[in-house]
């Protein structure tokens, strides 16, 4: 997958313009909504062709805060579902918000920044504090990237992962020191050990009591650090400002933006990278400018970013349920995600998730075939609320050489091979009695190609 | 919807099936010369080999029933009952009923009642391993077209069409709707069999009679003779099916599982021993009963005296009756002889585990014998009250509203007693505080009350210090554990004000009348209310289970009341007395 072709970066980051070669179709519309969101229906696909692609992308990054009817519901679920007490339950109320959120980028960005700054129930074990991370990451997930680190570093759940609930002075804890500069702001080799241990020094006196943060100003030192070459009496807000504000922050964060949403295995030289990052660093470190260049871009719409990544769990299933209108029992999805790897709050450790060909292995493979098993054979899966035979019957289609046109224009990133298509054919050749068991083993069967497992 | 408003006969639409069936109905190979009927039951005709025999003797009376009751309009009006009458879901019913009415040339209901007014019997015969159909009806044009039906039905299926497969026996005709089942009209009966021996028994048996037929069976016609004028009965030969090495685990007397001993342990050890069992449906427009009666004798019990009593003469105290109650129940246990029989009562790995458990216990109980000291000082009858919970304005309303629940023993000697319950009280309140400590878990606060009659031990959950719009209110809110003293009554409750509540009524006096050996009773109100504090919760689990918005989400739990809305309340009875175990479940709707 890797392209050796040396991009020209002033060439990437130019908006797209749609040509004769390129025109601005479904195959283009439905590329952008696979990125900046999770999939759309044809309904959606061929309200964007009517637009132009600067103009989805706008509107896309305006919806920067649910509508407060969805909000209304979708907190009220995961409020309700908070006196169980059960982060997997909670982890399916994210599931329906994902399923129905109309705010698409916004969600597909929260998820970036849970990968981002990882944070596990399996180890936080507190549903409610989980919660709050989530609506923090989602409060900042297009805005601030200051505001962002700055709130993340004193949430609870993130210091108890850290294991960082308690930091004397006589004893800094350097963990949270550590990943704020290695994981979160600046990446391997652009900092010193010597950073590490004075920037812990910053954050003593910051604890979690009672499920609260709080800083118990006895045990601040308050003495001189000196951190990345910066030297007086730092506090912690005041750490992390010098972290977020260190030249590099940009063009680590712009780096893991580029591949979450161009292309798992681009090779994003500093030239190429360099130019988000500006974009950032002019806007004050807000994220919408930096998503709105990249979502509009010339690269973004080129054979570098197309089917160059491969679909996480979530954007697999939650894509095939979006892109045909598909609604089923969010439980099921939420178990389901995380045996194949992506659980929602349950990150598999510090560094998030790898994603790209890490999403794939022997037993992901058959996890991904199986979970669409489990999926499709649920008598609560709908499709727009009916059968699947209904619902390809409204749309004109009542044989498998048509439905399989259908879930490839819906769902699908490249066309099938022509081989595997005859392969299908041939193999659901007629619908037999059971119209809606061949249909939703068909739809099976291309969840389970290669071709679908690409973005 | 209702069945009735599928009727082809009460609205227009008729299916291809119903002209299908008209035509293969007007066949001439369906005549056939009609017999005289006669007035033999079903019982007559089968053999006495049948395991098991179920009869309605009138349909027609419980489709009347049901036509005219009163809640049939509320159902009718249910918007979920609405919207499934015009559903594709029921399209296939619709379809099926067409096609019976146009087979059978008038709507279904009086079809059913003409074609069954001698009634059903289906029975099961062990030799043969055969299952026969028996409907008796005063019309012989009823019956024939009834059987035009089933084999246009049966063609349908298969997409088989023509004449079916005949033969004769003894100047009946048999038609075969497949290489298994046959059926025949054997004058005013209708036949259908899966084996062809049973059905050719069953017509020797209509033209030669036979004095070994089931209805000569002594365990028969005993079995038989209490179940009355019920609109369905039914008797299982249990001596038969457990000679036959059916389910032998049912009848091994050991069981793995503590409750369910302690709840069926002597229905079960009745099971082992009785020689048939019968079934009973009424239907009434107060409701339904069904009551499943075996004999019971007491040389039967042995082992399971703690369930029966001595000489079967186990009396349940009487029903614990509270405010806004949802649940009681009342039953003699005497469980400080069932711990100790435990091992001819329960598996290896049961007691293997009862053993441990009874280590432990002992030493919560300050090494007095959990057995014999402390379920022993107790009388066997247990009162348990389940009742719908309200909470104070003032105090945590917890997101998951539970209902409160409490058991009523009777001590032996209050005096010992008393102390003993009343420091391990105290105890389990602390260790449950130490341990909700290490997990983060609120505290609960001890306090002590005392009235002119009774003493109160109460441990309260301390309020959370401060408010949280996001932190849902914990599920421990819903208790506040009650240990209290009122005379000889001990009274452990999961909350202060049931407890208070239950100290108010007056003691289980020594009735004179025997009282059942159980009796529960569930209040449906009272469920429904229960429910309904719990809405928000039940819309959540809708939404994400079956990815419904909140409207429509709210639409299926609302079905969920109007359905619990037509219910009073059901009762479970275990009588045992008269040499018969009766257990009878009865549920009572709403009057409107």
């Amino acid at each position: 997958m890797a392209v050796d072709t040396k991009i020209d970066p002033g060439w990437a980051w130019q908006p797209f313009t749609p040509s004769d070669t390129q025109p601005w179709d479904r195959s283009l519309a439905a590329h952008l909504y696979r990125r900046a969101g999770f999939g759309a229906d044809l309904q959606l696909l061929d309200e964007a062709v009517a637009k132009s692609p600067h103009d989805v992308v706008d509107e896309l990054i305006a919806i920067n805060l649910e509508t407060s009817d969805f909000r209304a519901v979708a907190d009220s679920l995961a409020q309700t579902l908070l006196a169980g007490g059960d982060p997997m339950k909670l982890s399916a109320a994210w599931v329906y918000r994902l399923l129905f959120t109309p705010a698409q980028l916004l969600e597909k960005t929260t998820l970036f920044w849970h990968g981002h700054f990882a944070t596990g129930a399996d180890k936080v074990k507190d549903a409610a504090m989980m919660w709050r991370q989530n609506q923090l990451l989602r409060r900042h997930a297009l805005g601030d990237f200051q505001a962002l680190t700055q709130a993340i570093a004193k949430d609870p759940a993130m210091l108890i992962y850290l294991d960082s609930t308690s930091n004397r002075k006589s004893h800094p804890n350097e963990n949270f020191a550590r990943e704020l500069m290695e994981l979160f702001c600046l990446g391997e080799g652009h900092y010193s050990e010597t950073d590490v241990v004075e920037l812990a020094r910053c954050f003593t006196g910051w604890e979690i009591r009672r499920d609260r943060f709080r800083k118990n100003r006895y045990q601040h030192d308050a003495g001189e650090k000196s951190i990345l070459g910066q030297r007086g009496a730092f506090d912690g807000e005041q750490a992390v400002a010098i972290v977020v504000g260190r030249d590099d922050m940009p063009r680590f964060i712009c780096r893991k933006l580029a591949r979450y949403f161009l292309a798992d295995e681009l090779e994003l030289t500093d030239d190429l990278i360099e130019i988000p990052a500006t974009t950032m660093r002019e806007n004050n470190l807000q994220i919408a400018p930096v998503l709105k260049q990249m979502l509009s871009s010339n690269l973004f719409y080129s054979s570098h970013a197309r089917a160059r990544k491969i679909k996480s769990p979530v954007e697999l299933v939650v894509g095939m349920l979006r892109g045909l209108n598909g609604t089923t029992n969010s439980q099921l999805v939420a178990r389901g995600l995380r045996d194949i790897g992506q659980g929602l709050f349950y990150p598999p450790n510090v560094k998030g998730w790898d994603g790209g060909r890490a999403w794939i292995n022997s037993s992901t493979v058959l996890g991904r075939a199986n979970l669409f098993e489990a999926i499709l054979s649920n008598e609560d899966t709908k499709f727009e609320g009916q059968s699947l035979t209904q619902s390809l019957a409204d749309h004109g289609i009542h044989d498998v050489d048509h439905a399989i046109d259908h879930f490839e224009r819906c769902l699908m990133a490249v066309p099938i091979n022509p081989a595997t298509r005859r392969q299908l054919t041939s193999q659901f050749d007629s619908l037999g009695k059971d119209h809606e068991k061949t249909y939703r083993r068909l739809l099976h069967a291309v969840c389970s190609l290669p071709e679908f497992q690409l973005a | 919807m209702t069945v009735q408003a599928l009727s082809p006969f009460r609205c227009s639409n008729r299916s291809l099936a119903v002209f299908a069936l008209s035509v293969f109905l007007a066949s001439p190979t369906l005549a056939e010369d009609a017999k005289q009927g006669d007035r033999r039951t079903a019982a007559e005709l089968l053999p006495a080999s049948v395991v098991a025999y179920v009869e309605v003797p009138r349909l027609g009376d419980v489709i009347e029933l049901v036509a005219d009751h009163p809640l049939r309009q509320s159902i009718q009006d249910m918007p979920a009952v609405r919207a499934i009458g015009s559903s594709d879901q029921v399209r296939p019913l619709r379809d099926g009923i067409a096609a019976f009415e146009g087979g059978m040339g008038r709507p279904w209901d009086e079809a059913l009642t003409v074609l069954t007014d001698g009634g059903i019997h289906l029975a099961f015969d062990a030799p043969t391993q055969g299952a026969a159909l028996l409907i008796q009806s005063s019309s012989r044009e009823q019956l024939e077209r009834f059987r035009g039906v089933v084999l246009a039905l049966s063609q349908l299926g298969q997409g088989n069409f023509g004449i079916a497969r005949q033969a004769d026996y003894r100047g009946f005709t048999a038609y075969a709707l497949n290489d298994n089942i046959k059926l025949a009209l054997v004058d005013h009966w209708f036949l259908m069999t899966n084996k062809p021996e049973l059905g050719k028994s069953i017509i020797d048996r209509y033209l030669d009679g036979d004095k070994h037929s089931l209805a000569a069976s002594d365990s028969f016609t005993a079995a038989m003779a209490g179940a009355g004028d019920a609109s369905m009965k039914a008797y299982v030969d249990v001596e038969t099916i457990r000679d036959a090495g059916v389910a032998p685990k049912l009848y091994a007397g050991k069981t793995e599982n503590v409750a369910a001993e302690a709840l069926f342990g002597g229905i079960v050890a009745n099971l082992a021993h009785t020689p048939s069992a019968v079934a009973t449906l009424d239907i009434d427009p107060s409701g339904v009963r069904l009551t499943l009666a075996t004999p019971h004798q007491s040389e039967w019990e042995t082992g399971r005296e703690y369930f029966f009593g001595e000489d079967s003469a186990a009396s349940a105290p009487p029903l614990l009756q509270v405010p806004h109650q949802l649940l009681a129940i009342s039953t003699h246990r005497d469980l400080s002889q069932m711990w100790l029989r435990a091992p001819d009562l329960m598996t290896d790995k049961a007691n293997e585990d009862l053993a441990q458990a009874d280590t432990n216990l002992t030493t919560f109980f300050s090494n007095r014998d959990f057995g014999e000291d402390i379920l022993g000082s107790l009388r066997p009858g247990i009162q348990l009250v389940v009742q719908r919970q309200s909470f104070d304005a003032a105090s945590p309303q917890p997101a998951i509203k539970l209902p409160a629940f409490a058991m009523q023993f009777t001590m032996r000697t209050p005096e010992e007693t008393t102390r003993e319950f009343r420091r391990v009280f105290q105890n389990l309140v602390g260790f449950i505080n130490v341990v909700g400590a290490m997990q983060g878990q609120p505290q609960l606060d001890q306090d002590f009350e005392q009235t002119d009659s009774a003493t109160l031990l109460t441990a309260t959950y301390v309020p959370p210090r401060e408010e949280d719009p996001l932190a849902a209110v914990p599920i421990n809110y819903n208790f506040s554990p009650t240990l209290a003293f009122a005379g000889e009554r001990m009274i452990v409750s999961s909350s202060t004000q049931l407890a208070r509540t239950l100290i108010g009524l007056s003691a289980p006096s020594e009735s004179k009348v025997k009282q059942p050996n159980t009796v529960a009773v569930l209040n449906a109100d009272a469920l429904a209310d229960t429910l309904r504090d719990n809405k928000q919760q039940l819309v959540a689990q809708n939404m994400l289970e079956k990815g419904h918005g909140p409207d429509q989400a709210n639409a299926e739990i609302d079905v969920l009341f109007d359905i619990l809305a037509l219910f009073k309340d059901v009762t479970v009875e275990l009588d045992v007395d008269d040499g018969q175990l009766k257990l009878t479940t009865e549920v009572q709707l709403q009057s409107k």
